[in-house]
C-alpha cells in the first residue's frame, strides 16, 4: 500500500521549474517552426463528448479516459488532437475559409500500458493542414516535420513514409479473401512477419507477390524500393500508391531533404481514418517513434463536412530527454536581479521594483541582510543585486565581476526609461 | 558507426544463437572467455552482446536497449511487447500444450476447469480467444507439473519438448496449443535507423537456413 496523498497516479508527473523550463524551451522552438510555416494556434477543450473520438477509427479505444458527466453524457479526455481540430474546422468554418493551417501544443491523455516508461498524460505539438489535398499539402507537412526536427538540433533521424492504400491494393491484386487480408494486416500491425510468412506460404497466389509479401521488412529504403516494387504490381491501386510516393520522393529530393526519409511498403494504417500517406519519425537513442502523422481526407465526413486534411504530431515528452542528453540548449527566462532593502529603503525599493519590472527586468525580492543576499545570489546564478539603502540611494552589486557602486535611485530609474 | 546490440536469452538458446550467428560472420571471442562481464564487444564488427533472462529480452528490445533479440516464441507470446518479429530461426523447437492426468481429458471443455501455468497471458489467450471458454487460472512460477499431481489444478499450460518429464509423473499432453521456436526480434527504431545492417543479417540467416 502507498500513501496516496504523497504520490501521483501511474503515468502522470510533476515538473520542477528547471525541468519545466527545458520542456517549454523545446516547445518554443517547435512553435516557432510552426508559426514560420504559417500555422496559427488553436485550443480545444481537454474534455470532449466521446462521440467526437469514437466511430472515427481513433486507435485509442480502450486507452481513452472516459467517464459519465452529471448530465449523463459519456465524456472523454482528449487522446488525440486531430478529431477535435476537425470538429472545430467543420463547425466554425465554411469551405470558403479553406485552406486552414492550425497548430497546437497540448496535453493528451491515454491509458498507456503500465510500467513501460510511457506517460499517460503527455504533450504533443503538431499541425493540421485542412483543405489542401494531394501532393502540395503532403509535401508541405513533411517538410515542416523535417524542419521541426532539424530546428530542434536533431540530425540523425528518419521519417518513415508509407501509403494507406498500397498494401490494401497489393492484397487486392494478390486476390486473397477478405478474412485472409485482415489476418495479414493484423499480423503486420503486430509487426509479426513470421506470422505474415506463415499465412502467405499456404496461399495460392502469384509467386512474385508472394515473394514480395514474405519479404516485406526488406522493402524499406529510398526510391529504389519503390522502383523495385513497381515491377511486381500491375493493378492500378498499388501502382498509384507507389507512383504517388515517388512524387513525394522527388519533391523532397528537390529541396535536399530526401536523406531524412525512407519509404516503407509494410505500413498498414492503424487509425482507420488515414487515407493517403502515413509517416513516423525515428531517431537513435529513443526506442519509440518521436513523430507521427498522415493524411485523413475522410475524417471530416464524421463531422458532417467534407475537406481534405493532413498533419503530424511531435511527441515532446520523448524528445525533451533525448535533446537534453544531446546537449541541446534552450533559452531560459529567469529572474536575474535580486532586490534588497534596509528598513529605510523599503518604500522606494518596492515602488522602484514595480517600475523596473515594467521596464522588462526580472527581479526577485530577498528579505534579509546584504551578506545573505550576496550568498543567495551567487548560489542561484543572479547577475546583480540592487540594495536600497534609503529613499534616495541604492547600492548596485555586479556579482560576476565583483563590483559595487552607489547610485541615486532617481538616476537608476531614469536610466531604465 | 553505431554499435549493433544483441540481447540473447540466457542458456542453450544463447549458445545456439551464437553458433548460427558465427556462420554469417558475427561472433565474439570475448564471450567465450569465462569472465564476470555483463556485456561483450567485438570492435571489429561493431557488435555488442549481452545475456539476459529470457523474459527480459523482449523488454530490452522494445525500449531499444538492444537492437536485436534472440528469444523463444513462448517468451514473445507471453510478454507481448511492441517489436518486430522478423524471422523464425528454426532452432529451440518445442510447443505449448495443455497437459494433465489422463482422466482430466473429460473435463477439458468444462467451464470450471482449473488451469495452472507460468504463462498466464498465453493461457488466457488460448482459453478466452481461441476456445472461448471461461476457466480459472492459477499462476505458478516453476515446476508447474506438480499442480495436477497434488490436486492444485486440473491441467497445466506449459512448454513441452519431449514430454519425458510429463510421462515420468503420470501426465500426458491433452491438447496442442501451438508450436514454438527461437525468433529474431528487432526494435522498431533500429529496424529503420540501422536497416542496412539488420537486413544484411536477415538475408544471411535466411540463406544458411536452406
Amino acid at each position: 500500500m502507498i500513501n496516496k496523498r504523497l504520490h501521483t497516479p501511474e503515468g502522470v508527473r510533476d515538473f520542477k521549474p528547471e525541468e519545466y523550463a527545458y520542456k517549454k524551451g523545446i516547445e518554443k522552438i517547435i512553435e516557432t517552426t510552426f508559426i514560420s510555416n504559417g500555422y496559427k494556434r488553436v485550443n480545444t477543450p481537454a474534455l470532449e463528448f466521446s462521440e467526437v473520438f469514437t466511430e472515427v477509427g481513433s486507435d485509442v479505444g480502450l486507452e481513452r479516459y472516459s467517464f459519465l458527466s452529471r448530465e449523463g453524457d459519456i465524456l472523454v479526455m482528449r487522446s488525440d488532437m486531430t478529431p477535435a481540430i476537425c470538429r472545430l474546422a467543420a463547425t466554425a468554418y465554411s469551405s470558403e475559409d479553406l485552406p486552414l493551417r492550425f497548430y497546437y501544443i497540448e496535453n493528451m491523455f491515454r491509458y498507456n500500458e503500465k510500467n513501460q516508461g510511457k506517460q499517460r498524460e503527455f504533450t504533443q505539438g503538431g499541425i493540421e493542414l485542412l483543405g489542401e489535398a494531394g501532393i502540395n499539402g503532403d509535401c508541405e507537412v513533411l517538410i515542416c516535420a523535417i524542419s521541426s526536427l532539424l530546428n530542434l538540433g536533431l540530425d540523425s533521424f528518419k521519417i518513415d513514409i508509407g501509403h494507406a492504400e498500397f498494401l490494401e491494393g497489393a492484397l487486392d491484386e494478390a486476390g486473397v479473401s477478405e478474412i485472409t487480408a485482415k489476418e495479414i494486416k493484423t499480423a503486420i500491425i503486430d509487426k509479426n512477419y513470421v506470422m505474415v510468412s506463415e499465412i502467405i506460404e499456404n496461399l495460392d497466389i502469384n509467386n512474385e507477390i508472394k515473394e514480395f509479401l514474405c519479404n516485406l521488412p526488406l522493402y524499406l529504403g529510398g526510391s529504389e524500393v519503390l522502383e523495385k516494387a513497381k515491377k511486381i504490381f500491375k493493378n492500378n491501386k498499388p501502382l498509384r500508391a507507389l507512383e504517388y510516393m515517388q512524387k513525394i520522393c522527388s519533391c523532397l529530393k528537390g529541396c535536399g531533404l530526401d536523406k531524412y526519409v525512407c519509404f516503407d511498403l509494410g505500413i498498414v494504417p492503424q487509425l482507420e481514418y488515414y487515407t493517403g500517406i502515413i509517416f513516423r519519425g525515428y531517431t537513435l537513442g529513443c526506442g519509440y517513434s518521436i513523430l507521427s502523422g498522415g493524411r485523413y481526407d475522410k475524417l471530416s465526413l464524421n463531422f458532417e463536412s467534407n475537406f481534405s486534411a493532413v498533419g503530424f504530431a511531435l511527441k515532446i515528452d520523448e524528445l525533451a530527454p533525448l535533446l537534453e542528453a544531446k546537449g541541446v540548449k534552450v533559452k531560459k527566462k529567469k529572474a536575474d536581479t535580486l532586490l534588497l532593502y534596509s528598513p529605510e529603503g523599503k518604500n522606494s525599493a518596492l515602488s522602484a521594483g514595480i517600475k523596473l519590472r515594467k521596464g522588462g527586468m526580472n527581479i526577485e525580492n530577498f528579505y534579509g541582510g546584504i551578506e545573505d543576499g550576496i550568498k543567495y545570489a551567487e548560489k542561484n546564478g543572479f547577475g546583480g543585486i540592487i540594495y536600497f539603502i534609503d529613499n534616495e540611494n541604492a547600492e548596485l552589486y555586479n556579482i560576476s565581476e565583483g563590483e559595487e557602486a552607489i547610485v541615486k535611485i532617481s538616476e537608476l530609474l531614469g536610466a531604465e526609461d | 558507426m553505431e554499435y549493433l546490440t544483441f540481447a540473447l536469452a540466457k542458456g542453450r538458446l544463447a549458445e545456439k544463437a551464437m553458433d548460427v550467428l558465427s556462420k554469417i560472420g558475427i561472433d565474439c571471442e570475448e564471450m567465450k572467455e569465462n569472465s564476470r562481464k555483463l556485456i561483450f564487444t567485438n570492435e571489429d564488427i561493431k557488435c555488442r552482446f549481452f545475456l539476459a533472462k529470457a523474459q527480459d529480452v523482449p523488454t530490452y528490445v522494445e525500449h531499444g536497449a538492444a537492437d536485436i533479440g534472440i528469444v523463444g516464441l513462448d517468451t514473445l507470446l507471453e510478454e507481448h511487447k511492441n517489436l518486430y518479429q522478423v524471422m523464425d530461426l528454426g532452432f529451440g523447437k518445442c510447443r505449448f500444450a495443455v497437459a494433465g492426468k489422463p482422466e482430466a481429458a473429460d473435463k477439458l471443455n468444462s467451464n470450471n476447469l482449473r488451469v495452472a501455468t507460468k504463462y498466464l497471458n498465453v493461457a488466457k489467450h488460448y482459453y478466452f480467444n481461441k476456445k472461448h471458454q471461461t476457466v480459472e487460472f492459477i499462476k505458478l512460477n516453476g515446476s508447474v507439473e506438480l499442480a495436477p499431481i497434488v490436486g492444485l489444478a486440473d491441467v497445466i499450460v506449459d512448454i513441452v519438448e519431449t514430454g519425458s518429464t510429463l510421462k515420468a509423473n503420470g501426465l500426458e499432453v491433452l491438447e496442442e496449443v501451438c508450436p514454438l521456436s527461437a525468433r529474431l526480434a528487432v526494435n522498431r527504431v533500429s529496424m529503420k535507423m540501422k536497416h542496412d545492417r539488420i537486413t544484411e543479417i536477415i538475408k544471411g540467416l535466411k540463406e544458411i537456413e536452406v
